[in-house]
């Protein structure tokens, strides 16, 4: 039986005989981490470099404490290098690029899919990498949704993604049917932050009959709840659903099992947890089992409309080349202990104190089992957020806020270590008493 | 006054006697790159060296000369400035990561729009009415499930023959979503016998004849084989008048014909950038639709880009959806493809589509004269190769692309040329696309490409 977090900090600050909130807690996890070395794969940002640092307030040579992954991945060192090799080949070969180099552009992005299957847990042919990811929802949702009289429900989840919201609802439309009714939300019960798997499950029991489509996230943005998509993919399909997931927060993050776990279609961005930079080649997956109902190239394969660009395929392969160095089931034990190291660090300082009322405290809305999250928590402060972010910007901290109360952090495996979280904990202590809320 | 090919020939004529040389000789192809005002527009390309393409026998040809590049029509070359701006975002990406989004002189959330200015003006739009977005197919079929809305009695779409596959594909798949029967209705129409073109009359009439079952009239705006430019604006007129849509894949048209997308009223288009625009393979690709529709033709996808920007990030699921094309976004662009397009837009922003133009159709001009010349049919010597001009002679109906029907099989040939430093396109058995760019090819350029294809010739063994 592993080790649980707590244990793990309690039996290291007793080896080293300091508190548990130690900064030296920090150092030794660092120094036992196997993963850390990935980190010099990607380009920090130095806190100097950052607009909203506060030299007075920060060491501006320092690396940033960079907990925005779940947003805008970091760069991968050699994104450059490839982009570079691309541009030399444009200038000297011209159109014979096609198909000529390390990277025929005919073809390029073709040469990522295994890389990018081993990600998601799936077979290369299962897995094609085009577009962005609302494009590829919809091309997905076209083949997917096929709505009769009687089954003609889509079910996704309360607060979904606003990209996903709108695409439903447009394919509801252009079907000739009512949102309000073909729309089946589900929230988390009264009082919960998050979607219990057995009421998902129980749902889709009740009224999957009627339902033509489960569509959810894989991790829940805004909660950063990681759903059981094996039981609800089996639930689905208990049913007769066709089910699939916008894997948007949960690829590069979570441990995917797509084929194994019988999901039919997913989708996903890459700039994310992948790291390919901001509008990154976007990534689409049909489960095999489909591939000959489809015409054309059998499967995924032959969704793809538009010629792919190589600038996008180059950043991508440097960051699915560093993914190649480890496994996602080593990045997610680190993550588990990163995430759960920011937790325990998060519960010591402001689990609410009924004998203090007046004290900032923090309600973590992502699920504390590390089965139901990915590497994100959200945070919610029993204080407006506003400043405390700005605070913490000030002071080489990059993460997001959702107003009026909620931060969203993401220590990833890839490239954040337990010191970042210490110097995290230390940053928002500081940004708690200069907002005032302490 | 608008240039012909008498004019071409007159003005070649004229410079032969002021030089007192051949109209054959290079000395006429050196005047005019003198007299090009566009000439210095070349130095802000990355051409390659013969040495640099991989077909090229260094025993045939100086490696160190430029390479005689006619294939812009498939892949443009590669602005100067493309790799300063990648390399300024990558810079960006490095040192404030998520802050890009905001900052900087091309914050990642808005990127590509501050490019629609510079991409109306070249298709003759006004830039609310163009988005950049995607790929090309990706964009013809977003604007055709909005814009495609057949009835019973109005259904078919109206495209050429030979159209390009993935029109040709996306219409068929267009068609089947709606439940209809792609033979019935798509209408395809051909040249007529012993033609190779197709006669706008010939359009019009099939428009007039069957309007009233027409729901899309889907050209190409330059066709990508024939080279045929369409007259966009009396097909559009011809369609309203029967109360069709039109729209114009202008993949082979946008940097290369004078377009005026609004101002015929052409109801929507899309283009793809990596041609005459020069963004690099798989480039931003781009969709315009007339204002008329702003508020009266909703996408049918929707996703968060269409979204007002002030508000696109509170996230609450409530969809402000922008009027026109800018609602037709459903995601985030990457600002790696925005950094070529960029380089490429302000280049074309350094002249106009009309001078560009007048120096193309001098350009294709004199290549179609020198073609002639040395290659027109002789009764007299039927072993000789000649070669038929595919593409229309009237400027008026062509790009800068001759598509070029040699009497003996290609491939051969393009080898032969390959060797030599000429990057163009073949399509087996018989043709040769070539194209020569004004924004970056020369009249020397089109000299030395005739004396390499007259060497070819002889190295094929069909001379």
């Amino acid at each position: 039986m592993m080790e649980s977090v707590q244990q793990t900090i309690t039996r290291v600050s007793q080896e080293l005989n300091c508190s548990a909130t130690s900064l030296r807690v920090a150092e030794h996890l660092d120094r036992h981490d196997e993963l850390r070395l990935l980190r010099q794969e990607f380009l920090i940002p130095k806190i100097s470099d950052l607009p909203p640092s506060d030299l007075s307030l920060v060491d501006g040579s320092e690396d940033c404490i960079y907990f925005a992954g779940n947003s805008l991945g970091l760069q991968p060192k050699n994104a450059k290098k490839y982009i570079e090799e691309e541009l030399e080949k444009w200038a000297t070969i011209g159109v014979h690029g096609h198909l000529k180099g390390s990277r025929p552009w005919a073809w390029a992005e073709d040469t990522l899919e295994e890389l990018m299957a081993k990600i998601v847990g799936a077979k290369p042919e299962e897995v094609v990498l085009m577009n962005g990811l609302t494009v590829n929802l919809h091309l997905l949702m076209l083949s997917f949704y096929k709505p009769s009289p009687k089954r003609y429900k889509i079910l996704l989840e309360d607060k979904a993604f606003p990209s996903d919201h709108y695409a439903i609802e447009s394919q509801i439309r252009l079907r000739g049917l009512d949102v309000t009714d073909s729309m089946l939300i589900i929230k988390p019960r009264q009082g919960e932050d998050t979607i219990r798997t057995e009421d998902i499950v129980s749902v889709i029991e009740r009224e999957g009959d009627a339902i033509a489509l489960v569509m959810l996230s894989g991790v829940q943005y805004y909660t950063g709840q990681l759903f059981n998509m094996e039981a609800i993919t089996s639930a689905g399909h208990a049913k007769g659903c066709l089910v699939g997931f916008d894997c948007a927060h949960a690829v590069g993050n979570a441990e995917l099992q797509l084929h194994d776990w019988n999901v039919d279609f997913a989708c996903w961005c890459s700039y994310k947890y992948v790291n390919s930079g901001a509008g990154g080649l976007a990534g689409a997956y049909i489960h095999e089992k489909h591939a000959h109902k489809m015409e054309l190239q059998p499967g995924v394969k032959g969704f793809r409309l538009s010629n792919q660009p190589v600038l996008l395929v180059c950043p991508l392969q440097a960051s699915l080349e560093i993914f190649n160095r480890t496994s996602m089931k080593d990045l997610r034990r680190k993550s588990v202990l990163l995430t759960g190291y920011l937790e325990y660090l998060i519960r010591h300082y402001y689990t609410k104190d009924p004998s203090a009322p007046d004290k900032p405290s923090v309600h973590i809305i992502t699920p504390s089992d590390p089965q139901q999250r990915g590497c994100q928590l959200s945070l919610c402060f029993s204080c407006p957020i506003r400043t405390v972010f700005q605070e913490l910007e000030k002071r080489g901290v990059a993460c997001d806020m959702r107003e009026p109360n909620v931060l969203r952090v993401a220590p990833v495996p890839l490239y954040n270590s337990f010191t970042d979280v210490h110097r995290f904990i230390t940053a928002l202590g500081s940004a708690l008493s200069a907002s005032g809320a302490k």
